[in-house]
């Protein structure tokens, strides 16, 4: 037991040097003279070689990347060449917001993938079944960007019932925050809904086979105690699992869905950063992402050893 | 209930080759059937784009801009009076091109890398993995973006970010079915007969992770559009003029009243992303004797 959580701490560790190194490869290739951004066009050929060499630009890359990992490590992710910020502030601002984003988006891919799920495992193969099905699949093959589009053409344009974009704090004032977050939680929620969905209805199908539901059903519990105390609480794992693999590309679907409604959250961060070739900006948002997704990949584990006591992390 | 120990067998008859049984198998399954039908129809447009268009992509037309959808422009006109329908036409061309060989380059290269990190075992093994599973940790767009943003935009650029993004989990793929495979007793029968690595690899190992690969290729390929359509989408993809889906999506925001902009060319990013699911599902449920159909 002590060996396997210990080899999973190693394995664990190795990919978060591999990927931090990947992050900072990427920040140190973007194109672009990073001393045209603090000194502007105007700067001699002798400023700017000073300012390369106080900025340790003219180190090898190893040396820059450890320089640049210890700084990270205390927290130290550089300072925004635009704005002049620190951008660990920079990120304090936007990380809730795209996690309030995700988060919401999770719980709408749950709200509605379970339910639809169980639903079409238990009436397998009708009307039901052949509906959500269909469903399912069509917002799977959905692009986000248009998804977001079309909401905004329908429901902000044509109707007038939300704003088309923008966004308020949460603190600041809860319900128009909310307000704002409609569309793109369903953007970047429908089609992890619909992968819950599907999951969720493999995993009931089989879970409703086994034999503990068949002796639920002959001690004569009702059929909806049976469905979800006995089949439903089986299945969850797979659908956490699920969840939680896909974290990651929920953090993609918000790069796009934050430019569409312009929501300042880590999306538009990278994207933005990119554009300026910000580069400190770009390595802490995208250090940011790469740190979420393996945490959330982490914790999903542990929560599948939590619900199946016989898995061992 | 297949029986279990046939493990993975060709579904082929002794006289039919498997590709013949294949297509025979996905003809009489019909999400299958509606998935090859739709993507048949995407590669006709995109072959035979000139044919059935009458509006080069290209033309400006300053007298009939915004146009909406009409008996003469049938998805409408953009904001200089180019032919939407014709656009889209030839978008299916950039998206086929991109899609098809970074998928293809992507499954080379990654099932080849996952078969011998497999194959031989030990720390190799052990490196090539992590080194997958960092790149894993990114969200695919997100590394794609970033890809092309230091390699610069275009055709063949966002083809690389797409292929490179992709390559991990043919690898994690191809790695997993090795492991399985290469237990197997006829492998082992190879390897006592002193058959050559190379050889075990190639004409016993490989012909049977197959399936797999190729039902996954497809699985890819959606999410390989979904992803170059994204690049382009942020203006980080095939560069304008060229008609790019994605692109022409972005462009139609900036024209709220001229919904067809935006609509068509995702309505043709939508049905391709289906097609290639659809039919992955299906060669999923065809190709794998073990897999009872529902």
């Amino acid at each position: 037991m002590m060996r396997s959580v210990r080899s999973k701490a190693a394995q664990l560790l190795t990919v978060l040097v591999l990927s931090s190194f990947i992050v900072f490869a990427i920040g140190a290739l973007l194109p672009g003279d990073p001393t045209i951004a603090v000194l502007g066009d105007t700067a001699t050929p002798e400023q700017r070689a000073q300012l390369r060499e106080s900025l340790g630009l003219n180190d090898p890359l190893i040396v820059r990347y450890l320089t640049w990992a210890a700084d990270a490590l205390r927290g130290d992710l550089g300072t925004s060449l635009r704005s002049q910020e620190p951008v660990l502030q920079i990120l304090a601002d936007r990380v809730p917001i795209t996690l309030q984003l995700t988060f919401l988006s999770i719980l709408l891919a749950v709200v509605v993938g379970i339910p639809m799920g169980v639903a079409a495992a238990k009436w397998r193969g009708g009307t039901a079944d052949l509906v959500i099905s269909v469903v399912g699949l069509s917002s799977l093959a959905v692009p986000y960007f248009w998804l977001g589009i079309l909401l905004i053409l329908l429901f902000s344009i044509q109707l007038g019932w939300v704003p088309p974009s923008g966004h308020v704090p949460f603190f600041e004032d809860p319900l128009q925050n909310l307000k704002l977050m409609l569309l793109p939680t369903i953007t970047v929620g429908t089609a992890m809904a619909a992968l819950v969905m599907r999951q969720a209805r493999t995993a009931m199908l089989e879970a409703l086979s086994q034999d503990y539901v068949r002796t639920a059903r002959a001690k004569g519990q009702s059929e909806f105690i049976t469905t979800m105390r006995h089949a439903l609480r089986n299945a969850l794992n797979p659908i956490v699992t699920v969840v939680g693999l896909q974290f990651g590309t929920l953090m993609g679907g918000a790069v796009v869905t934050e430019t569409i409604f312009s929501i300042p959250g880590l999306g538009r961060l990278v994207i933005d950063g990119i554009f300026n070739r910000d580069l400190a900006v770009v390595q802490g948002a995208i250090l940011t992402i790469v740190l979420c997704v393996v945490v959330i990949n982490l914790l999903t584990d542990l929560v599948y050893a939590w619900l199946d006591p016989r898995v061992k992390v | 209930m297949a029986a279990r120990s046939s493990a993975i067998s060709p579904v082929a008859t002794p006289n039919t080759s498997p590709i013949f049984a294949t297509l025979r198998a996905l003809a009489a399954h019909p999400m299958g059937l509606l998935g090859g039908l739709i993507l048949l129809l995407i590669a006709f447009a995109a072959i035979f784009a000139p044919l059935i268009t009458s509006v080069d992509p290209a033309t400006i037309d300053y007298t009939a801009i915004l146009q909406p959808p009409s008996s003469e422009y049938i998805f409408g006109t953009d904001e200089i009076g180019r032919s939407v329908y014709s656009r889209t036409v030839y978008g299916a061309r950039i998206a086929m091109i991109i899609v098809l060989s970074a998928v293809g380059v992507a499954l080379i290269v990654g099932s080849i890398a996952g078969m011998i990190s497999g194959y031989i075992g030990g720390r190799t093994d052990t490196i090539v993995m992590r080194v997958m599973d960092a790149v894993l940790a990114f969200p695919t767009l997100v590394l794609a973006l970033a890809i092309v943003a230091i390699i610069g935009p275009s055709l063949v650029n966002a083809l690389v970010a797409i292929a490179i993004v992709s390559i991990p989990s043919f690898a994690r793929l191809a790695r997993g079915s090795v492991l399985v495979v290469r237990e197997l007793d006829y492998v082992k029968a190879a390897e006592v007969l002193g058959a050559s690595h190379l050889r075990i690899m190639m004409f016993h190992i490989a012909p049977n992770i197959l399936p797999n690969i190729i039902v996954f290729g497809s699985l890819t390929a959606s999410a390989a559009l979904i992803t170059e359509s994204g690049l382009s989408f942020l203006g980080l993809g095939v560069q304008p003029p060229a008609p790019s889906w994605g692109y022409m999506v972005a462009i139609g925001m900036n024209y709220w009243t001229s919904w067809w902009m935006s609509f068509f060319p995702g309505l043709a990013i939508f049905f391709t992303v289906l097609g290639f699911n659809l039919l992955g599902d299906a060669l999923r449920d065809v190709l794998d004797p073990r897999r009872v159909v529902d």
